[in-house]
């Protein structure tokens, strides 16, 4: 097992790499991190070269082109790809630009094909990547090299589990390395679900005018959710009585806890609150009828391990900078768009080889947090975003809670612990950020 | 004053100010006496049978042509105003009044949806879900309706025909209005809906679905009941 760096609590030299030190100013070791990272549109594009363009970006899942010849249409930062599987299995990232004149080449969003034809003059690509016929070709030279026209490929594709990652960057560490000891929790994710054939489908997808590291941070703070939550909070305490969804977090005297792995990974572990992800559920549609189906059909323990395969909680697992996995099942993937603008992508699995009840209480769950939750918290980003875009005189926004006190605990793998409404993973990933943007990071891709 | 050390004792501190304004349009309306009684919350009903008819439902008021059909009823055509309107003046009340005991809402996520008992819709509420909404507005701390939502329905293109079963079914084309903090948006798309009479004829909405033309796309931040 790899260690991980440092949370750096002490300033550093400014690095040698010329004009991108002033980010070591940006992000205080105090946790106060200044407000153009939120609001300046040039940060904003530095952050699609060396953050999107310099780490481990998360992809798709693989059940989502399970097929030989499937594909997916997703973006990298704002790079529109294409993700294949070829006909022999592996699977691809290609930029959608024509190598001719830059047209994007496939419109659909997902589907099935052997090639990709461009509209424009109709060259026509593998989905290898491969260029494999050019149109009119007697009119080009003997200087003309058709094997340097195939379609950019991301230089690194791996997948781990089932989740695929790609990167623009050669040079970045080994996908597990860059993992590190958030592993486990995804582990624990994928291992909860313990029916095999779990398929990603897509749940919803939301849109919201705030930068996409204000979703990120929320992720890992558990701080805001009495209060950004009040409504659903106390909606649930009176209609559904307590013991129910958001009441198991009522300050820090609770097992539950917030942990920064490292690489700007981060994580909220609400499980020791949690003994049962059923009992703790809000009332879905289908409740008491599919619960009843499966207590008929099983033995109470089988019929539970079921039940708590429906709902979503357990933990929220933040890997830097595009994902994040809630409970077991579901997870959410962010899409910057501009400095101001931010399309969040929400997934959940289908379990083709549990009984139907499993998945019909499933699908619902799924609109639980999504319609009673995400709008709250898109309204604070909101309300944040036109604040520190408005009102230049004020510069600073605080994550220090938790520093400088002794809550915060190293543990044997690195990470560093702390108690579940301190900011101590969100400080963690702006360390991280810095850390990126320092970086002197070209990314490219391999033709 | 002392400081507050625990979430708890901070949210034991928070004042609960509803917005006073809030609370008046949240009942605008209700001062009048509903004329329906509220049906009886139930959410055993939801179950394999009753997910087939609103998926057959959306499915058949998708294809349906009814040229050569009677011509869309008075009666009819009021019912769905009075629902436009009790949801745009949120008197919620009576418009849950409007739907049957056993009822459901649906806003598929998918202009094509499948089988909702394995897709995720952005609604799909029973009557429990319609009321844990309307509650969560009623609270006065959805940040995301402070200020709350103005909206307007328009319904057009209204069709109209008889089931086997003798439920009326429409289709209508809506455009729902909102303002909302300095800004007018619109929400286009078609409803779907399945009128029952009770034993003394009265209408009741059986199954409401609402089709967004970009129901497929990232969606704003709407926290109104669509």
């Amino acid at each position: 097992m790899s260690t991980i760096e440092p949370l750096r609590r002490e300033p550093r030299s400014a690095p040698d790499i010329g004009i991108d030190s002033r980010y070591n100013s940006l992000v205080r070791p105090d946790g106060m991190v200044h407000r153009s990272l939120f609001t300046d549109p040039a940060i904003f594009e530095l952050e699609m070269t060396k953050i999107f363009g310099g780490t481990w970006v998360f992809l798709l899942h693989e059940t989502e082109i399970p097929e030989p010849n499937d594909f997916k249409c997703v973006n990298v930062g704002r790079r529109p790809v294409i993700v294949t599987r070829t006909a022999s299995g592996e699977i691809r990232a290609l930029m959608n630009r024509c190598t001719h004149r830059g047209t994007t080449v496939c419109m659909e969003e997902r589907g099935n094909a052997k090639r990709f034809q461009c509209a424009y003059h109709g060259w026509t690509f593998g989905n290898t990547g491969e260029l494999l016929t050019v149109t009119f070709a007697d009119g080009y030279g003997p200087g003309f090299d058709k094997a340097a026209h195939n379609l950019g490929r991301f230089p690194r594709v791996e997948s781990y589990r089932g989740y695929v990652f790609g990167t623009l960057n050669p040079e970045v560490e080994p996908l597990l390395e860059w993992m590190g000891p958030a592993r486990e929790m995804l582990d624990w994710s994928i291992d909860k679900l313990t029916t095999p054939g779990a398929r990603v489908v897509r749940s919803s997808t939301m849109v919201f005018k705030a930068n996409w590291k204000l979703q990120n941070d929320n992720n890992g703070d558990m701080y805001h959710v009495p209060f950004t939550h009040r409504s659903v909070g106390q909606m649930t305490d009176e209609r559904h009585g307590g013991g129910k969804a958001l009441d198991h977090f009522r300050g820090d005297n609770t097992p539950m806890y917030v942990k920064y792995y490292g690489h700007g990974h981060k994580l909220i572990d609400q499980r020791p609150a949690i003994p049962s992800v059923w009992d703790r559920a809000r009332p879905v549609p289908g409740r008491e009828t599919y619960a009843a189906a499966l207590e008929g059909q099983f033995p109470p323990e089988q019929a539970r391990e079921y039940l708590d395969m429906t709902g979503r909680a357990g933990i929220n697992l933040i890997l830097y900078p595009n994902l994040i996995v809630a409970g077991a099942g579901s997870f959410n993937v962010y899409e910057p768009v501009a400095v101001d603008k931010t399309i969040v992508h929400s997934y959940g699995v289908v379990l083709d080889d549990a009984p139907p009840a499993v998945n019909a209480l499933k699908s619902r769950f799924l609109e639980d947090f999504a319609g009673f939750g995400y709008r709250d918290d898109n309204e604070i980003f909101e309300r944040i975003q036109h604040s520190l875009t408005a009102i230049p005189e004020m510069e600073w926004v605080d994550f220090s809670k938790g520093l400088g006190t002794d809550r915060e605990v190293i543990g044997a793998d690195g990470s560093i612990s702390g108690s579940v409404s301190d900011e101590t993973g969100i400080r963690g990933a702006y360390f991280y950020w810095k850390e990126l943007m320092e970086r002197d990071v070209r990314p490219r891709v391999v033709i | 004053m002392s400081t507050p050390t625990t979430v708890a004792d901070s949210m034991a501190a928070m004042s609960t100010p509803r917005n006073s304004r809030e609370r008046a349009q949240d009942s605008a309306g209700e001062s009048e006496p509903a004329n329906r009684t509220q049906p009886v919350e139930s959410a055993l009903y939801v179950n394999d049978a009753r997910y087939e008819r609103l998926w057959a439902l959306w499915k058949e008021t998708r294809g349906y042509s009814t040229v050569g059909n009677a011509a869309i009823d008075g009666d009819v055509q009021r019912f769905l105003f009075d629902e436009a309107r009790l949801l745009d003046e949120r008197s919620y009340d009576q418009w849950l009044a409007l739907f049957a005991a056993e009822c459901l809402y649906w806003v598929p996520s998918r202009s094509e949806p499948g089988d909702p008992r394995t897709e995720t819709g952005i609604y799909l509420d029973d009557r429990r879900r319609m009321l844990d909404r309307v509650a969560m507005i009623r609270t006065g701390h959805l940040h995301a309706q402070i200020p709350a939502s103005r909206t307007r329905r328009m319904l057009s293109n209204i069709e109209q025909w008889t089931a086997a079963d003798s439920s009326v079914r429409v289709r209508a084309n809506v455009v729902i209005w909102e303002f909302r903090k300095g800004e007018t948006r619109a929400y286009p798309g078609w409803q779907a809906y399945e009128i029952v009479r009770d034993p003394a004829g009265v209408f009741a909405l059986k199954t409401k679905v609402v089709s967004l033309l970009d129901c497929d796309a990232p969606q704003g931040n709407y926290a109104f009941i669509l």
